[in-house]
């Protein structure tokens, strides 16, 4: 390296290369499989038809791309948390203006390529006419935003997030007038061009604050906390047992993520709400999105909440099972705290014309019991479907190894781009769904093979390592079979017959209610625990 | 040092044979050590001699590869329940939760305990003068130090586990933990294990030593007798020299020509009669402090000096 512009751009392709790396394999496979669609679709039948779709659909990973490149470029670790511009690089010999700009410059070039190959090489070769030029001017401003929201030295950490709210919303709303009206490419492209010299002078302000140790501190918030303080009660009542104390530390500590992640994307849920054109049918998307997004979200956060903040509470003598226990409980809380912001939403959906109406007709056809148990299982499922989002991923934090999170995602994404190719492979060939629909019984039962392998090696080894006892299992494997039961007869009641085979049916909920992942959680954190 | 009976009562830490690598890297090779009850015992070793790792075996953090651990008679692995109940544990690193105010850690951890003394805890409070309403990220580093020892004293611990307690603290806070220490092992029985750089404490205040070098015992027992048992002399030779003679159990050699001062472990009258035997007069003979001991063996490249026995 021979220049410090060089240093800095190796620490950041240093610290993000493996999430660049795939990335970057990802865009040229999807590239390349642009590249073939065409021809191979024309050979199949009605095959071309799908081909804008499958090309959107190609697409849309590059997102986590492009996400993995904004955060790489506004320094934000690798595990998202950092703040602030690395202040080891304060203490070298370079202008500030120099620190700023080049992360800028990168990252945005960087964005305008993948934006680039995505547009030239992926959506036009499969029929979607996009823009070429004001994307990328609209990347660089999204990425510019982030940096000056990440860079600014603040006191109150949080006051990023309330920057970032409006900055986001306001930045998504010109990109969607621009998309919607379709303003010309050049007005556009400046629009967004005039958004890039107020965000390098915010973050050189930022930078430049942060190198003299400078913060910009809220003092009214300081006063309010002060005041707080003073009428605060000591916390003076002992807990009643240890238990308590565990599950209040672990909701303090990890119970607030999920609802607040919420928090920040209910406004979006409700603009789109109240943008959405007045149809009861219409209303029922963004509804089943508001309901079943904590779920999506749960899948997300899970591990972070599975973080055991070891080695302090490694060493309470606490059992290994007993803060398992305490992080499934604090699941619990975290899925309910999580339905709050949606609670505030949903009444702005009974305000849309005809939304109540036709609801009222649907339960008059479906008749009392089935109204009844629906009504319920909205309330209830998406909860239970949160926790167990939650509760199924606490095992890779439990288990504290990063290696292992970082062999997850890798293999995740692997395997989600090899399914959309299988997805692709089965949508344009018929004889093929028809092999697969004669061979779902045999695959399905080699599923539940593995599945059963899977949790006896799991109580196994519960029981061998003494973590819980053969009756506390038992207990496990009772609770397990009762859920399986309770859904399997919901199902049959309500999904008709003919929509899908009940043998088949019933394998899914089998298949779908985790055991190996909730009950190996003790598993994991005794492989954290003892080294 | 070991016991034949294991895990011995008298014995509120007893390793056999342990050995633990990460990676390629041995940190712990077949290391054994007993440590008897009610004793301040010091823990000594360079930077990477695998202190830490020894101190995480005895809370069960770590899992020996080969070997026993038992701590208050317990496989800390096997039953963590069992020895952290009765072991207070203060780190190095600091690991307190830095959201937690510092009466809502206290109220943590009396939750943990049923021994925890409030009244105790609540007087070392005062005495370290640690505002209950203070979030622990905004204490300095004493401040942490002294929170961290606040909670592991509370409960007033059969055996306290104190990694590099005093490591980049001002001499006020290592007054605290020196005082602290004292102050436990004035409660009868109890027993302290402390890591330390600071070798002038660890002679100020341990009854006995265990010096670890490249995940090795250099040797483990009584101050005194490891003191005893390591001498500086000073030889003078009938013909000048250009290098260090052979004599065995010397560790460190200075000097030139005719005159030379050797750093040496073992008994002094075989020392003096192996000196003899080389051709050398002893013309001096001093007794050596633990830090210059701790240069002579962490300081030599070799393995670890055999004394010389008669």
């Amino acid at each position: 390296m021979t220049t410090p512009v060089q240093a800095v751009f190796w620490q950041i392709w240093h610290g993000w290369r493996w999430g660049l790396v795939i990335g970057g394999a990802y865009l040229l496979a999807a590239a390349v499989t642009a590249h073939l669609l065409p021809d191979f679709l024309r050979r199949t039948p009605q095959g071309e038809a799908f081909l804008p779709n499958t090309g959107t659909e190609l697409a849309l990973p590059c997102i986590c791309l492009v996400i993995h490149l904004a955060a790489a470029f506004s320094l934000t670790g690798a595990d998202l948390k950092e703040r602030g511009y690395w202040k080891t690089m304060f203490v070298l010999p370079v202008r500030t203006r120099t620190l700023v700009a080049w992360p800028m410059i990168w990252g945005s070039l960087a964005l305008g390529c993948v934006w680039l190959v995505v547009a030239l090489f992926v959506m036009r070769p499969t029929g979607n006419a996009v823009p070429l030029v004001w994307p990328i001017a609209a990347l660089a401003a999204g990425l510019t935003l982030c940096q000056a929201l990440s860079w600014m030295p603040l006191a109150q950490h949080w006051l990023s997030i309330v920057f970032a709210i409006p900055s986001a919303l306001l930045l998504g709303m010109i990109v969607a007038v621009v998309a919607v009206f379709e303003v010309p490419e050049p007005i556009a492209t400046a629009t967004f061009l005039a958004i890039l010299p107020l965000t390098y002078v915010a973050c050189l302000r930022g930078v430049a604050a942060a190198r003299r140790g400078d913060a910009f501190d809220w003092r009214q918030w300081n006063r309010l906390l002060a005041w707080a303080a003073a009428w605060r009660k000591a916390a003076e009542h002992p807990f009643h047992s240890a238990g308590r104390a565990q599950l209040w530390f672990e909701c303090r500590a990890f119970a607030w993520l999920l609802p607040l992640c919420m928090a920040m994307l209910v406004p979006f849920i409700a603009i789109a709400v109240l943008l959405e054109p007045g149809s009861d049918l219409a209303s029922s998307r963004p509804l089943a999105m508001l309901l079943l997004l904590p779920v999506g979200l749960a899948a997300m956060v899970g591990y972070q909440l599975g973080n055991a903040s070891f080695p302090f509470v490694a060493t309470r003598p606490v059992s290994t099972a007993a803060l398992v226990r305490s992080k499934f409980v604090m699941a619990l809380v975290s899925a309910l705290a999580a339905y709050i912001p949606v609670l505030l939403v949903v009444p702005l959906f009974f305000v849309r014309p005809g939304f109540f109406d036709s609801t009222l007709q649907a339960a008059r056809a479906a008749g009392m019991p089935k109204t009844a148990l629906v009504l319920l299982l909205a309330v209830v499922l998406p909860v239970l479907l949160t926790w167990k989002g939650l509760a199924e991923s606490l095992w890779m934090g439990l288990t504290g190894r990063a290696w292992l999170e970082k062999a997850f995602a890798f293999g995740f994404a692997t395997l989600f781009g090899c399914g959309i190719l299988f997805g692709l492979w089965v949508t344009f060939y018929p004889q093929v769904q028809a092999l697969l629909w004669s061979l779902a019984p045999w695959l399905l039962g080699l599923l539940l093979v593995v599945k059963m392998i899977l949790a006896i090696w799991v109580l196994s080894s519960l029981v061998r390592w003494r973590l819980v006892r053969i009756t506390t299992a038992g207990l496990a494997i009772g609770v397990w079979s009762l859920v399986v039961v309770v859904l399997c007869l919901i199902c049959v009641w309500l999904i008709p017959p003919q929509l899908i085979s009940t043998s088949i049916m019933l394998a899914g909920v089998v298949l779908g209610i985790p055991f190996s992942r909730i009950a190996g959680a003790p598993l994991a954190l005794a492989w954290n625990r003892h080294r | 040092m070991l016991a034949n009976s294991f895990p011995s009562p008298d014995h509120v830490i007893e390793l056999r044979g342990v050995t633990r690598r990460f990676g390629a890297k041995r940190a712990l090779d077949n290391v054994s050590l007993a440590v008897p009850r009610g004793i301040v015992f010091g823990l000594v070793g360079a930077n990477g001699a695998g202190k830490t790792t020894l101190i995480r075996h005895f809370l069960g953090l770590l899992k020996a590869q080969a070997g026993t651990v038992r701590v208050l008679g317990l496989d800390p692995v096997q039953d963590p329940v069992g020895v952290l109940s009765r072991v207070g544990y203060l780190s190095e690193e600091g690991d307190l939760p830095g959201w937690m105010r510092v009466d809502e850690l206290m109220r943590y951890m009396r939750a943990f305990y049923p021994t925890w003394d409030e009244a105790y805890a609540q007087d070392l409070r005062r005495q370290f003068a640690l505002d209950p309403a203070a979030k622990v990220k905004t204490l300095s580093k004493g401040q942490k130090a002294r929170a961290g020892l606040l909670v592991a004293l509370a409960y007033r611990p059969e055996l306290l586990l104190l990694d590099e307690p005093s490591s980049g603290l001002d001499p006020i806070v290592r007054r605290d933990i020196l005082g602290a220490i004292v102050r436990t092992i004035a409660d009868e029985g109890r027993t302290v294990l402390f890591s330390s750089h600071l070798l002038d404490e660890v002679e100020r205040i341990s009854d006995h030593v265990a010096m670890l070098k490249g995940g090795r015992m250099l040797f483990a027992g009584e101050l005194d007798e490891i003191k005893q048992s390591h001498h500086r002399l000073t030889l003078r030779f009938e013909n000048e020299l250009r290098q260090p003679p052979a004599l065995g159990g010397a560790l460190s050699w200075e000097g030139r020509g005719r005159e030379w001062t050797a750093v040496a472990s073992g008994r002094l009258e075989a020392l003096t009669l192996a000196a003899s035997a080389a051709g050398a007069e002893v013309v001096e003979q001093n007794a050596l402090s633990l830090d210059e001991i701790f240069l002579a063996q962490v300081g030599s490249p070799s393995a670890p000096a055999e004394e010389v026995l008669p």
